[in-house]
């Protein structure tokens, strides 16, 4: 019993990579028992590790988001150790199986006939291949739901084509309103939006079916495509465009509406945004960097024309920003009522007090990891952020408790380990 | 659309973007939504398609709860609601009554959803934000862009957005659990940390950081040739050619001066004549053009869509993904659900409400009786 508002709920996490595993996490934070399904004979680029043993001076150079073990160290079973893998995997438990043999998924029907939902996010057709369809998976749990996470989605022309996150953003529109304003988007660097709304996705579909389920007894398929989900997050330009037949330009840092800015500040690569809506914040700003006499410039009295001398504005503001920290240009501005903050770095953001002051991170000790902070779940129930109720999971560290869950026998359980369904190693083969 | 949550009453007292559209995604699975506003209407109605976007299928009552008889009425609205979905700052919530102890006193399934920029505790709590502060604080605009220039930006609405769709998945979670007998509950949503949460880097970013101690920066990680943005004869196309997709993206390329890579190089590392008749190769080639010879190869690649792309595309009119929308009486096109979820789906959009648009049919509904609705009216209480 944990409480929570998914408590009972049981979810297969068949995911792969980031988005499929960050969902089911979330589910995880909300209350559900979650369980990993893993095959100890294939190894998933991306997901627990770009490769499965690489070696110490392999991951030296390579950019920590990507490459960033616990002291650079990929350690005996760097799998456990993996930064991508690790955010995604508190709460959750781990079972392997090889599902591409016939034993092994006899296994994993009977933990289906225990589940409510199922989540992939592979490529269309790598379910099928392994005979895990929506029909299969309802043989087993005639009530069971499926969210299945693609980048086209399960239908029409382009369902099977080869996707990164970056091609998702390339079609889905994001690139070209997002680019600095007048430069083409070959000059901003790549960004992966839809990954995290994938994940919210995947979370969405499954409790949907949950709630599709009381009502009707019935489980759902769910469909969730990435560039479909990734166009509702734009959704209000695709509006004004298919409405007035505008070409959507990027604004770069600059806002459609308001004044706005990203302003250098003192110190080496500091930044601070600034949000001018109305006169009032106008008014404010002019006193905090001591030039009331700006407030009824008539270059700069209203919004409109304060958009027209945008270039001038920004001088203004950043002559005066360049003689602050980011932090105190921040404060300043907030403590007259102007929108504003630092830019913060990776540093600055898990060091940040209001993070701090909130418990948005959590410590968590995994054996093979160690103790580290990790960002928390993102909201707080009645005041309060739960308590992971357990660490990021090592691959097949439930074996012994859920293989005796499904009702496999000793005698089973050592043949399937003997067949290598069973280990928390990948095999040796993978290197 | 769905009907997942038919029966299920939401009153949004909200205003702005993030929860207006958290809200707006229950509508979408047949919630009864009821949109609160002042008598002269919620400031997001000044851009007509923001507010479309976030509260089409709502109802919308106007009410002016600086007075007293008003704010009673709201109460008789709230006794039968299931969720409350607000974004009150601390100065408001103490004018309007409108805390949520307060709220949930005498309510016991009542689930409230706050949706603030930092949510309600901490040392920036009373601070403002607007999409691209939040941005800058907690995603990972930091390392985005070139490192001699600013930080670069994201898209507008995508951060916003990704706050309302993370408010809904633990609003829809909090239902689930009422639905199953447990109470209600508050839950306190941060947008500062709903983005410190995104797997658009930054939430494995502050793992990594944690774990090697170094923050990523702009140009610190370097891109493989070929860059993510090439352009070509009618605009910008993506392909990615690392791993395994090297040899088939030589293949179709079919450029000697590509033979000397055995793998996927740095851009940085490629000689100018490289880069140019990589260049000279996709300039006379469309983006879709370019994209369809990569895709039978199996190699990552795809044109980069304007809007005017997005809805004429033959895989989304397949899966008849836009629907109509009324914006004022003009013919709109809005992104169809945000999954699909297998049901039938209507080709439109039901509209937004025109304010005060409900008003006596709600109050009706809630029990308010017909003297009370009048004198409201006298007063100007409502629109």
């Amino acid at each position: 019993m944990t409480g929570l508002p998914l408590d009972g709920v049981r979810v297969i996490d068949l995911g792969v990579v980031l988005a499929g595993p960050y969902g089911a996490m979330m589910l995880a934070d909300l209350g559900a028992d979650v369980i990993r399904v893993e095959n100890p004979q294939i190894f998933v680029p991306m997901t627990r590790g770009a490769r499965a043993r690489p070696s110490k001076e392999s991951v030296a150079n390579v950019p920590s988001i990507s490459g960033g073990y616990p002291g650079r160290d990929p350690g005996a079973r760097p799998w456990n150790r993996y930064p991508w893998f690790n955010l995604t995997a508190r709460n959750k438990r781990s079972m392997t199986v090889d599902l591409r043999r016939s034993e092994g998924l006899e296994v994993f029907g009977r933990l289906v006939a225990t589940a409510d939902i199922v989540i992939e996010n592979s490529a269309p057709g790598v379910m099928e291949r392994l005979g895990v369809t929506w029909e299969w998976l309802r043989e087993q749990k005639p009530d069971i739901s499926l969210v299945r996470v693609s980048a086209f989605g399960q239908t029409g022309p382009f369902r099977d084509h080869k996707a990164l996150g970056i091609q998702v953003e390339a079609f889905g529109g994001d690139d070209l309103v997002r680019t600095y304003g007048g430069r083409g988007p070959d000059a901003n660097t790549w960004a992966v939006p839809a990954d995290h709304g994938g994940a919210l996705a995947a979370a969405y579909g499954a409790i949907l079916a949950i709630h599709h389920r009381r009502r009707t007894g019935e489980g759902l398929l769910v469909d969730a495509s990435l560039v479909e989900m990734f166009v509702n997050l734009i959704g209000p330009l695709v509006l004004r465009h298919a409405t007035t037949g505008e070409a959507i330009e990027s604004a770069g840092n600059r806002s459609r509406k308001w004044v706005q800015g990203c302003y250098p500040c003192k110190g080496e690569d500091r930044w601070v945004v600034v949000t001018l809506s109305d006169d009032h914040d106008w008014a404010a700003l002019c006193r905090v960097i001591g030039r009331p006499e700006l407030v009824r410039d008539v270059r700069f009295n209203t919004l409109l024309k304060r958009r027209a001398h945008h270039d001038e504005v920004d001088d203004i503001i950043a002559a005066w920003t360049r003689e602050h920290g980011h932090r105190e240009a921040a404060e300043l501005l907030q403590q007259a009522g102007v929108a504003a903050g630092p830019v913060l770095d990776d540093a600055e953001a898990f060091a940040d007090p209001h993070l701090r002051a909130r418990g948005f991170f959590v410590e968590m000790t995994q054996a093979d990891a160690g103790t580290h902070d990790y960002p928390g779940p993102f909201w707080l129930r009645n005041g309060e952020r739960p308590e992971p109720r357990r660490p990021p999971v090592r691959l097949g560290e439930h074996n012994a408790e859920l293989y005796a869950e499904l009702g496999v026998t000793p005698e089973e359980y050592a043949r399937l380990e003997a067949g290598g369904h069973i280990s928390e190693e990948f095999a040796p083969h993978i290197r | 659309m769905s009907g997942v949550l038919e029966g299920l009453r939401v009153v949004d007292l909200s205003t702005g973007i993030p929860a207006g559209f958290a809200a707006r995604l229950l509508a979408d699975n047949g919630a009864d939504v009821i949109k609160v506003e002042s008598p002269s209407g919620d400031v997001l109605r000044q851009d007509i398609y923001d507010f479309v976007y976030c509260n089409m299928g709502k109802r919308s009552v106007a009410l002016d709860l600086e007075d007293g008889d008003a704010r009673a009425a709201l109460d008789v609205v709230l006794d039968r609601a299931d969720v409350v979905i607000e974004s009150c700052d601390a100065v408001g919530r103490e004018r309007y009554g409108l805390d949520p102890d307060r709220l949930r006193a005498g309510r016991e399934t009542l689930i409230v959803i706050s949706v603030t920029p930092f949510g309600g505790s901490g040392p920036y709590r009373d601070w403002r934000a607007s999409e691209h502060v939040l941005y800058g604080m907690g995603h990972e605009m930091y390392a985005t862009g070139q490192p001699d220039l600013p930080p670069g930006p994201l898209a507008p609405y995508v951060s916003w957005l990704t706050i309302g769709f993370s408010a809904a998945v633990v609003t829809l979670a909090a239902m689930y659990g009422v639905a199953n007998g447990q109470g209600g509950s508050h839950y306190d949503i941060s947008g500062f940390e709903a983005m410190a949460a995104s797997i658009d880097r930054r939430a494995h970013a502050l793992v990594a950081y944690a774990y090697c101690g170094d923050p990523l920066t702009r140009g610190g990680t370097p891109e493989m040739f070929p860059p993510h943005a090439n352009p070509c004869a009618d605009g910008w196309v993506s392909v990615a050619a690392g791993g395994l997709w090297w040899e088939p993206f030589c293949r179709v390329v079919g450029l000697p001066e590509l033979a000397e890579f055995r793998t996927a190089p740095a851009v940085g590392t490629v000689p100018e004549d490289v880069h140019a008749a990589w260049r000279n190769w996709c300039s006379t080639r469309t983006k879709r053009e370019i994209s369809d010879l990569f895709q039978s190869a199996g190699v990552p690649s795809e044109p980069m869509n304007t809007m005017a792309d997005l809805l004429r595309d033959d895989h989304l009119r397949s899966r008849s993904f836009f629907k109509g929308v009324d914006v004022d009486d003009s013919a709109g096109m809005v992104p169809g659900p945000i999954v699909r979820l297998g049901g039938p789906e209507p080709d439109a959009w039901p509209a937004a409400p025109r304010l005060g648009e409900h008003t006596i049919e709600v109050l009706r509904e809630a029990g308010v009786d017909e003297q009370w609705i009048a004198r409201l009216t006298a007063q100007e209480a409502t629109a």
